[in-house]
C-alpha cells in the first residue's frame, strides 16, 4: 500500500467505521479500541450500539447501568452458554468461567433449536458439538458483565421491588412438557443465573428464558410436534413488543445524550458543523464575541453534507447552528460564496446562535459511575502538546497536557449548582455562549503561552473523568485555525540560543 | 443496450451502460424518478472524482450479472466471513487513499456489495494485527496518553487470553 497523503482512514465517516467493525470479532474490536480515541469512543458510544442493534436487527437486551457496554456488545456478537454439567461446580466456585460462542458459528439448523431471542441459556445445545471445535469461542473468567442484571428496566408502571420469574419452558410439545419457574429478585445478575441450580427429572430439548409477564406482552409461537403433529403454543422471550421499545434504546433519549439530531443521532454535532469561528477576537472583559469564519473540519461526513448542500441537494432543513455556524446563518449574513465565507468576520455578541443550547448531558446516566468510581460529570477541554520524534508510543514525549474542566449551571446557581452537576444530580446544559466562553479563555491562555518547540496540539472536548467522551477530534490544524503561534519563528529561538 | 453519461466531480463525462450504472441504487432511483430518459444529459456525481468513478464502474461492469442483494438482508450471514472473492481481492489492491475513496463512493452511490467488499478489505487489514501494527498500517498516530492506555488496558484485561 502506498503511504497516506490525505486523511486516510479518518476520511471515512463514523458509520463506515462502524460498518468495518461489524466484520471484526469481539476480540479484534477490543484491539481496535486501543488504537485511537476516536475508535474507542465509537465503541463506547451508546449511539454506536443503537445503530448496531437497529441496523442489524439483532435482538438486544439491556443493562441497568450505562457505565459499561460489555454486556450489550457481548450479546451482539455472542451467546452466553451455561455448562449444565458443571452447574453445581459453578455455584461453589469463586471464579466463574463462561464460554461465549459467536452467533456466526451457529448453523441454521441449530438456530431453529436455539431460541433466536434468547441470549443466555440453552443447556443442551452443546451436546451435538464439542466446544473446542467451534471457531471463535471465547472463554472468560470473572468478566465484568457477569455482574450485570439479567432483567431490564421494564417501565415505570412496574413495581420495582417485585421479583421476576425465570421460566424455563419446553418449546417443543407436551410429549416432553416441562415448565420450571424460578423466582428471581430484580437485581438478579448473570452470575446469579449461572449459579442457579436447576434440577429437572425429564429431558428438556430446548429451554427458553422468559420473564414472567402478562399474557398480552408475550409472544406466542405456534409449533408442531414431530411425534404427534399437534400444534402447541409456547411463550417465548417477551423482550420486545411492537408498540414499545425499551427505555434504554429509545432514539430520542440517546439523541439527547450528547447529540442534537433526533433523526440521525450519530450525526449530531458533526452534521451541523460548517464553519468554525475563529475566536482570536474573543475578549472576556466586555463579553463581546466576534469571530472569523474559517474552513470546516476535514471530516468526511460533513464534507459530503457540505458538498451536497452547495450543490443544492440539501436534505437538511432548518438545521441548528451551533458554535459552528451553519450554511443558513452564513447566507443570512450575506455570505453566499465560499470566497465570501472564507475570512469573513461575524459579530456574534448579540447573535441568536450563541444562546442556543449546545449540549445536554443527563445526570442520571452517569450517577451510578459517579458514585462508584468517584468521577465527576462535566466537560473538559484537553490540549495535548506533544513532541513526536519518531512517532509511536515509545518515542513520544508529552510536553504539556492541559485539562480545563467546567461544569456550569448557567447564570444562577453558583457553586452548589456546580456540585450538583458534578455529582450527576442535575442535568448539565451548555449553551453556545458558555462554550465559547470557556473555549475562548482557553485559547487566549494558550495563545499567551507561546511554547517553543515542535508540538502537536489537539483539542478534545469530552466528559470529565472518562465517563465517556462527547466529542473527540484530532485537530492537526488547530494552531492554524486559531491563528496560534505554536511554531514560533526560528529566529526567536535563534536569538534565545545566542543569548 | 442504452447508455447513460455520468459526470464526475472533476467534470469528466463517462459513458456507461444503463444496466451497469443501475448497480448503484442512487442512480437507479434517479433514473426512475426522471422516467429513465437521461440519454442527453449527464448525471452529476458530485462526490466522486473521475479516477474513483472509473474504478466503481469497472466493479459494476464485472458484477453486472450478479443477483441483486436480497431486500431482507440476512446480516448474520453477511457477517459470517470476511472472505472476498478473488477478482474483488485483486480489484481492491489499490493504495489506501483509493480504497477509502472507493468505500466512500460505494456508500454515496449506494452500492451495498461494493461497500461490503471495501469494508471487508479494511477489516482484513486489521485482523490478526497488534495495535502497533494497525497504527502503522493506517498511519494512525497514537493519541492516547500513557495513562489512558493503561486505563484501557485495565478495562480490557479480563478479555485477554
Amino acid at each position: 500500500m502506498a503511504g497516506l497523503e490525505g486523511a486516510g482512514i479518518w476520511s471515512l465517516p463514523p458509520e463506515l467505521h462502524i460498518h468495518i467493525f461489524s466484520f471484526l470479532s469481539y476480540r479484534e474490536l477490543l484491539v481496535c479500541e486501543t488504537i485511537s480515541p476516536l475508535w474507542y469512543n465509537l465503541f463506547r458510544s451508546p449511539v454506536t450500539h443503537l445503530r448496531r442493534y437497529t441496523q442489524d436487527q439483532i435482538p438486544f437486551t439491556e443493562t441497568l447501568h450505562d457505565k459499561d457496554y460489555y454486556f450489550h456488545r457481548l450479546l451482539r456478537d455472542y451467546y452466553i452458554l451455561v455448562h449444565s454439567r458443571n452447574e453445581t461446580n459453578i455455584s461453589a466456585a469463586k471464579q466463574i468461567t463462561v464460554t461465549l460462542v459467536p452467533v456466526i458459528a451457529i448453523t441454521p439448523a441449530e438456530a431453529d433449536q436455539f431460541p433466536r431471542r434468547l441470549n443466555a441459556l440453552n443447556i443442551n445445545w452443546l451436546q451435538s458439538r464439542e466446544l473446542s471445535s467451534i471457531p471463535g469461542v471465547l472463554t472468560l473468567t470473572n468478566a465484568p458483565f457477569l455482574n450485570d442484571p439479567v432483567w431490564v428496566r421494564a417501565g415505570r408502571q412496574r413495581n420495582s421491588n417485585s421479583n421476576r420469574d425465570i421460566w424455563l419452558e419446553s418449546t417443543r410439545c407436551s410429549h416432553i412438557s416441562t415448565k420450571l419457574s424460578v423466582s428471581t429478585p430484580r437485581d438478579f445478575t448473570i452470575k446469579d443465573m449461572l449459579k442457579k441450580t436447576i434440577s429437572c427429572t425429564q429431558p428438556i430439548p430446548s429451554l427458553v428464558l422468559a420473564e414472567h409477564m402478562s399474557r398480552g406482552m408475550r409472544e406466542m409461537h405456534n409449533q408442531r410436534c414431530s411425534k404427534c403433529s399437534r400444534s402447541t403454543f409456547s411463550f417465548q422471550y417477551p423482550m420486545r413488543t411492537s408498540n414499545s421499545s425499551p427505555e434504554y434504546l429509545r432514539k430520542d433519549r440517546i439523541a439527547r445524550w450528547t447529540y442534537r439530531d433526533n433523526i440521525d443521532p450519530w450525526k449530531g454535532l458533526y452534521s451541523r458543523e460548517r464553519y468554525f469561528v475563529n475566536l482570536q477576537n474573543y475578549t472576556d472583559e466586555d463579553a463581546g464575541i466576534s469571530g472569523k469564519l474559517v474552513k470546516m473540519w476535514h471530516w468526511g461526513l460533513f464534507r459530503e453534507d457540505i458538498m451536497s448542500q452547495n450543490e443544492g441537494f440539501s436534505t437538511i432543513e432548518d438545521g441548528h447552528e451551533l458554535l459552528f455556524l451553519g450554511i443558513d446563518t452564513i447566507e443570512r449574513e450575506g455570505l453566499r460564496t465560499d470566497e465570501e465565507r472564507e475570512g469573513a468576520t461575524i459579530d456574534l455578541t448579540n447573535h441568536p446562535v450563541v444562546d442556543e443550547p449546545l449540549l445536554h448531558l443527563q445526570g442520571w446516566r452517569y450517577r451510578h459511575a459517579i458514585r462508584d468510581m468517584d468521577w465527576n460529570m462535566g466537560l473538559y477541554l484537553m490540549w495535548n502538546q506533544r513532541g513526536y520524534r519518531f512517532g509511536g508510543l515509545n518515542d513520544r514525549e508529552i510536553l504539556r497536557q492541559d485539562w480545563f474542566s467546567f461544569t456550569t449551571g448557567g447564570s444562577s446557581g453558583g457553586q452548589a449548582a456546580t456540585n450538583d452537576i458534578a455529582l450527576g444530580d442535575v442535568d448539565l446544559d451548555v449553551t453556545v455562549r458558555e462554550f465559547i466562553d470557556i473555549l475562548g479563555q482557553h485559547i487566549l491562555k494558550f495563545d499567551a503561552l507561546r511554547i517553543p518547540g515542535q508540538q502537536n496540539m489537539r483539542l478534545r472536548m469530552g466528559m470529565y473523568g472518562r465517563l465517556g467522551v462527547v466529542v473527540i477530534r484530532n485537530v492537526d490544524e488547530v494552531p492554524r485555525i486559531f491563528d496560534l503561534n505554536l511554531y514560533p519563528a526560528e529566529e526567536e529561538e535563534n536569538k534565545l540560543s545566542e543569548i | 443496450m442504452s447508455t447513460i453519461k455520468l459526470l464526475s466531480s472533476d467534470n469528466a463525462e463517462l459513458a456507461v451502460d444503463k444496466e451497469v450504472a443501475e448497480r448503484s441504487i442512487l442512480i437507479k432511483n434517479m433514473l426512475e424518478d426522471v422516467g429513465g430518459d437521461m440519454s442527453d444529459q449527464a448525471i452529476p456525481i458530485p462526490n466522486v472524482n473521475e479516477a474513483v468513478l472509473r474504478k466503481v464502474i469497472e466493479w459494476c461492469e464485472h458484477h453486472k450479472s450478479d443477483p441483486p442483494p436480497p431486500a431482507d438482508e440476512d446480516s448474520d450471514s453477511r457477517k459470517k466471513s470476511t472472505d472476498i472473492e478473488e477478482w474483488d481481492q485483486k480489484f481492491m489492491q489499490v493504495d489506501q487513499e483509493m480504497l477509502f475513496e472507493i468505500i466512500l463512493a460505494a456508500n454515496y452511490l449506494d452500492i451495498k456489495p461494493l461497500l461490503d467488499v471495501g469494508c471487508k478489505t479494511v477489516a482484513n487489514m486489521i485482523k490478526g494485527k497488534s495495535p502497533e501494527e494497525i497504527r502503522k498500517t493506517f498511519n494512525i498516530q497514537n493519541d492516547f496518553t500513557p495513562e489512558e492506555e493503561d486505563q484501557i488496558r485495565r478495562e480490557n484485561e479480563w478479555a485477554e487470553e
